[in-house]
């Protein structure tokens, strides 16, 4: 009896950290954009590299490397979302239509594959996406 | 407790709209029919429902509406008298003018046209906030309501470049902006953000003045990139009105381009109703303008004609569009139309030509 757990236990092991090493070798490409009249953001984080193009916008422009740590907690946030279904995603908010946020939207590309969410505004992304956006844009925050 | 009468409120909204339906099957026979079935707060969540296998539903907007009530309960059904009133008028407009907006499909035989026709004169209160004393000058002011004026009397010098696929839709909408009053005060604040904060004086700004008989413009930093914002009729009495921010206003230096005053143009289309020109949507959705083509995003920059989308070529030169300043030019009469049927009879703003 003893065997059998040791055995189990083994294989859980060994399965789970198969399965962590092969997404941190996920490729992946992040795109999040924000736009109004006036003002526009564009933020780019791939497995290497994180970059921010502002205009409008306090003038965050930069680009700096992506630590190995921040890139992991990027993989396992994205494979918390269900990419296929972003497109479809009811934004919390609509201050958009009056002009009183950016309009916002994520690409995220994995292994080639890209999926675009549906539009929301800056600062308020469907619950879904939450904490992979508040990750983008704190990471964004540090980009000089 | 709550959630039982919520869930009443909502069987109410629910039965009330397919009530509402046949009010309008009633209309058909006396007047005119209003279609409703296309309208909602917000059009995003529409595409997304459409998208669920929900385009059957026959009273998807009023369900919209429904839901919408628990944040904010009042404005939706405010919100939807004024579209079917706006709609009705507009149903019922004699076709008068060359693709006139009639975007309801009716036509009328009543000899007077519903939709108020008569000169409108709006007085205007601006509610400055500024960093410094006299960063905001008589200048500023005096500009933007000669801007204003030009741009809702088809006196903007631009719109000789409208293209001819649109120059039969150029609208004078007859609507003379005249200053009333001048409030300033300064506070070194750098960002009061889109949350209301400047339009009441407990937070340093300037409460509202009689919304009812004025326009309220807020002048102060907005931050956030946001060069301007709006209200849309039959929002909180307190808050209506349009905040711009301090570069933006009136012909300003500070604004490039965006500093010839248009943001104001556009914000108060929406305070007369008017939606973006995409309809804040995908293709198949509307700003409920039936002369302005329908779009899947909005135009940024200035835009060369033809831009093409959704298989027709964008109204990039509408001021509801995000074009730079020097760049939008136009309304349409379908626009037209639609702001003025708030000064009918019963309209949302029918106070100010009383």
């Amino acid at each position: 009896m003893k065997s059998i757990l040791i055995l189990m236990l083994f294989f859980i092991a060994n399965g789970s950290c198969g399965s962590y090493g092969q997404r941190s070798d996920m490729a992946f490409n992040l795109v999040y954009t924000a736009k109004t009249r006036g003002a526009s953001i564009e933020f780019f984080i791939d497995n290497d590299s994180i970059s921010a193009i502002t205009t409008g916008y306090g003038g965050l422009n930069g680009k700096r490397a992506l630590k190995s740590d921040d890139q992991k907690k990027l993989v396992a946030l994205i494979h918390s979302v269900e990419v296929e279904n972003i497109h479809i995603l009811s934004p919390p908010s609509h201050e958009n239509t009056l002009d009183r946020a950016l309009t916002a939207k994520v690409q995220i590309a994995i292994n080639g594959t890209k999926y675009e969410s549906s539009t929301f505004d800056h600062g308020n992304p469907p619950m879904e996406l939450k904490p992979l956006i508040n990750k983008i844009l704190a990471l964004i925050e540090t980009v000089e | 407790m709550r959630k039982l009468i919520f869930g009443l409120a909502m069987l109410a909204i629910i039965l009330s709209c397919e009530q509402d339906r046949n009010e309008s099957n009633l209309d058909d026979v006396q007047e005119i029919q209003v279609d409703m079935s296309d309208f909602t707060l917000y059009a995003e969540d529409d595409d997304l429902a459409d998208k669920s296998a929900n385009a059957t539903d026959k009273c998807h907007s009023m369900n919209n509406l429904a839901y919408r009530l628990e944040k904010n309960p009042g404005l939706a059904k405010k919100m939807y008298d004024i579209e079917y009133n706006t709609r009705k008028q507009i149903a019922a407009k004699k076709p008068s003018n060359p693709g006139g907006g009639n975007g309801n499909g009716g036509g009328g035989g009543d000899e007077t046209d519903p939709v108020y026709s008569g000169a409108i004169t709006i007085p205007v209160i601006v509610n400055i906030i500024e960093q410094t004393t006299g960063q905001v000058t008589q200048s500023h002011i005096n500009s933007q309501i000669a801007i204003l004026n030009e741009d809702y009397n088809n006196g903007n010098a631009g719109t000789a470049n409208v293209p001819a696929e649109f120059a039969d839709l150029v609208a004078d909408a007859n609507i003379t902006f005249t200053l009333a009053g001048v409030n300033r005060k300064t506070d070194t604040r750098s960002s009061w953000g889109t949350n209301d904060a400047m339009k009441s004086a407990s937070n340093g700004g300037w409460d509202a003045t009689d919304p009812t008989s004025y326009l309220n413009i807020w002048v102060c930093e907005i931050g956030g990139g946001i060069l301007g914002y709006a209200q849309f009729p039959g929002g909180a009495t307190a808050t209506d009105g349009v905040v711009i921010g301090t570069d933006f206003f009136g012909e300003n230096t500070a604004g490039g381009i965006y500093g010839h005053g248009r943001t104001a143009t556009h914000e108060v289309g929406h305070w007369l109703n008017l939606r973006h020109i995409w309809g804040d949507g995908r293709c198949n959705r509307d700003d409920y303008v039936a002369d302005t083509p329908k779009s899947d995003g909005a135009n940024y920059n200035c835009p060369t004609y033809p831009t093409v989308n959704c298989k027709s070529n964008d109204m990039t030169m509408n001021y509801m569009d995000y074009v730079q300043d020097d760049c939008m030019y136009m309304f349409s009469l379908g626009q037209n139309d639609r702001m003025r049927a708030l000064f009918s009879a019963g309209g949302a703003r029918e106070s100010f030509v009383q």
